[in-house]
């Protein structure tokens, strides 16, 4: 490694650090790294330009564009107050359903935007029921992030994957699904047996039963205030469907998910004549920022062999065992991911995986879907895993209940390290039938 | 229950009214008291110890949901009558006692709006401030059924329910116009009537109202605007206003770099003196005005 690669690793290392500790904006920190090597002169700005993944970009603001419209449409609220009307406030049917539909919506839909929704229902529920919301909260942002999992489009980290490496919408769905189902499965059952007291029925109790009946009255008063509009609402709901149809036919139409979805996003738009400048303020420009910053840090860190240098000393040196190399690359992008944001960790691992799998090729793209696992799943090890985590404290805490660091990690911890188990047991399973 | 989980419904039964009102959230009770009856799962010993429970907790709430403890103590004196039933009989006596006594207490709302819809004639500017859903209806049907053409000016308080009041106006049409509690004196002439419901009557002769009405009542008084509250006879209180659990809440607030202590009160409460003119479903009762009857009469 060269000088500039020396310069590289110390800017790279300099906004990691920013980003750990919150020093600044993780944009800012970024895009600040960025400036530095262009200034230092160690890439130039058309080089820069050209490490941007446009793909992951395009299918970011895509989403958030759908998603913007489809918050409008008061989709959200109708869909948790059905759910809260249909656990008639029994507090294992709140558990079980509550997560289920976290999972599933967090697998079309970003993670953030649905425990926005889902957390401030669930808390009324469970403290107006006289229950601890903090289990149930916990659990409804390790739901999001299971179910985020599942799907091309459901995290950040597998966007990434996704637009970066060329794999398919189907491809992540046929993979991944059974270790995001059978982990979200045990996960409840988890949370269930440690808090076996708090889920008991409450069909025996007459004034339990009032209260939660109405609660659940109350909850369908005050979360309600957005009007249907039908017609948006259909609309935009179709064009979420065209969209999924587009990303599941992705070989037979050879359109890529940023282009589909960015295409469905602007039609969207058009259809029900949104506001663009609304929309516009919807979008989260400072994560595209980060995003585009670190794509330009960590291609010049490959450009520069600081990538390859990581991998042959690092990651190559547990040998040409497939087995071992995904159990590494899993339990590596778990661990690191609970205690740091693993979009930059992801857009690390890429070029360093990409490096493994060239000097030692492992079949079906494992190594990716141990990437994918580890790096979504690991974020609900801590509180500082995830944004959906993040986003869920917060809201405790706007409640009146302070959930601390040490608090939400022994709750989310174990049910974590079980959920990269059990992907474990899946993946070694995948590679023992397809090699 | 735990005195916890009391302490949660009450908090419950506050925010409720706090949002929706006295008739609405007894009518919701009653719902959710037919419902929580039908899914009940226990030993038919254990079915009169806890509705007596239940009914105890509901009778105790602060402040005191008037309507629903009267419609509860009938519901008690009723229930009383039949014991020793099997426990799914007992259950569907609970269940079509609280029904008909819903059905009652609806018919009477309806009866209320009927009796606020003469009130309301063409050209009328009538006041509203946070209306119950039977005066709501009452204004709709002014205008989709009567056709007459008046205004009605929203003072603005509490959005969530003044939202609710728009959103009715709008809909159907009626001329209104939105204005801030402090600008109201410049509206208070011609034929200019203020419409309210309330809370509670009680015995003392006090009106419990939503916070922020008593102001306006005393404004509307001084400038010899007539005041009319439509109430259900069954809000008229047993016991003074004393009684009525009107709790105060302290909070500490923050507001341009200030940091200060201030206390609110749950509810207003006017001396029936100052209101003009008193409906229930039964009719005009006594109000400032020299009406015939008393509120004693309608309860």
């Amino acid at each position: 490694m060269g000088f500039d690669a020396l310069i590289t690793v110390v800017v790279f290392l300099a906004v990691y650090v920013c980003i750990a500790f919150e020093w600044l904006n993780k944009a800012i920190a970024a895009l600040l790294g960025v400036m530095a090597l262009l200034i230092m002169g160690v890439i130039d700005d058309h080089t820069a330009a050209s490490y941007i993944d446009f793909e992951t970009i395009m299918l970011l603001i895509g989403m958030m564009g759908i998603v913007a419209v489809l918050k409008k449409t008061g989709f959200f609220a109708m869909t948790a107050v059905r759910i809260a009307k249909l656990t008639g406030g029994q507090p294992l049917r709140i558990l079980v359903l509550f997560c289920a539909a976290t999972a599933v919506i967090s697998a079309f839909l970003d993670n953030v935007t649905t425990v926005l929704i889902m957390v401030p229902i669930i808390i009324e529920l469970t403290r107006g029921m006289g229950l601890d919301p903090k289990t149930y909260v916990v659990a409804l942002a390790m739901a999001s992030n299971l179910g985020g999992t599942a799907t091309l489009v459901g995290d950040p980290p597998n966007i990434i994957i996704g637009s970066m490496v060329g794999l398919t919408f189907n491809q992540f769905i046929v993979y991944l699904i059974v270790p995001v189902m059978l982990a979200t499965v045990v996960v409840i059952a988890y949370f269930h047996a440690r808090n076996r007291e708090s889920f008991l029925p409450i069909d025996n109790d007459l004034t339990k039963l009032f209260s939660v009946q109405l609660l659940i009255e109350k909850i369908e008063f005050d979360f309600r205030t957005v009007k249907i509009d039908r017609v948006f609402l259909t609309k935009s709901l179709a064009c979420l469907g065209v969209a999924i149809l587009l990303f599941v036919s992705q070989t037979v139409t050879g359109l890529s998910p940023g282009v589909v979805a960015l295409t469905v996003a602007l039609v969207l738009f058009i259809i029900t004549r949104t506001e663009i400048e609304e929309i516009l303020l919807e979008i989260e420009w400072s994560t595209l920022l980060f995003f585009a910053g670190l794509f330009i840090l960590v291609g010049a860190m490959e450009h520069k062999g600081v990538i390859a240098w990581l991998a042959n000393n690092i990651f190559l040196r547990v040998g040409d065992n497939p087995y071992v190399m995904t159990l590494m690359v899993l339990w590596v992008s778990g661990i690191v991911s609970g205690f740091m944001d693993n979009i930059p960790f992801t857009i690390t691992m890429i070029p360093i995986v990409q490096t493994m799998l060239a000097a030692h090729p492992v079949p079906h793209h494992i190594l990716w879907w141990a990437l994918s696992l580890g790096a979504c799943l690991g974020g609900n090890l801590t509180l500082i895993g995830a944004s959906a985590n993040i986003i869920s404290a917060g809201m405790l805490k706007k409640y009146g209940y302070d959930i601390s660091f040490g608090a939400y990690t022994r709750k989310s911890a174990p049910g974590a390290l079980l959920s990269l188990f059990i992907s474990s047991i899946v993946l070694m399973v995948y590679l023992w039938i397809f090699q | 229950m735990s005195s916890q989980d009391n302490q949660n419904l009450y908090d419950l039964i506050r925010s409720y009214m706090a949002e929706m009102g006295t008739s609405r959230t007894t009518e919701v009770a009653l719902k959710s008291y037919i419902d929580a009856v039908g899914r009940l799962k226990c030993d038919a010993a254990d079915f009169k110890p806890m509705l007596t429970r239940l009914n105890e907790v509901i009778k105790n709430t602060e402040p005191r949901v008037i309507p629903l403890v009267h419609l509860v103590e009938t519901f008690e004196a009723e229930m009383a009558a039949g014991t020793d039933l099997p426990l799914e009989a007992a259950k569907q006596r609970a269940m079509d006692l609280l029904n008909r006594i819903r059905v009652q207490f609806q018919d009477a709302t309806a009866r209320v709006t009927a009796n606020c819809l003469t009130c309301i004639a063409p050209g009328d500017l009538i006041i509203a401030h946070l209306l119950p859903p039977y005066i709501r209806e009452a204004l709709v049907r002014a205008r989709t059924e009567l056709g007459h053409a008046f205004k009605v000016l929203v003072v603005k308080q509490d959005f969530v329910r003044t939202r609710e009041l728009v959103d009715d106006l709008k809909t159907h049409h009626i001329d209104h116009l939105l204005i801030p509690e402090y600008n109201l004196s410049h509206y208070l002439k011609g034929s200019a009537k203020f419409f309210t419901g309330a809370v509670s009557v009680t015995p003392d002769n006090q009106a419990v109202t939503p916070v922020g009405t008593a102001n306006m009542v005393g404004l509307c008084h001084w400038y010899r605007v007539p005041v009319y509250l439509f109430i259900e006879s069954i809000k008229f209180a047993h016991k003074p206003l004393a009684d009525q659990r009107i709790y105060s809440e302290a909070q500490v607030k923050t507001e341009a770099d200030v940091t200060f202590h201030m206390a609110t009160f749950s509810h207003d409460f006017i001396d029936l003196a100052m209101i003009d003119h008193i409906f229930t479903e039964k009719g005009e009762i006594a109000g400032r005005s020299g009406a015939p009857g008393s509120p004693e009469q309608g309860g």
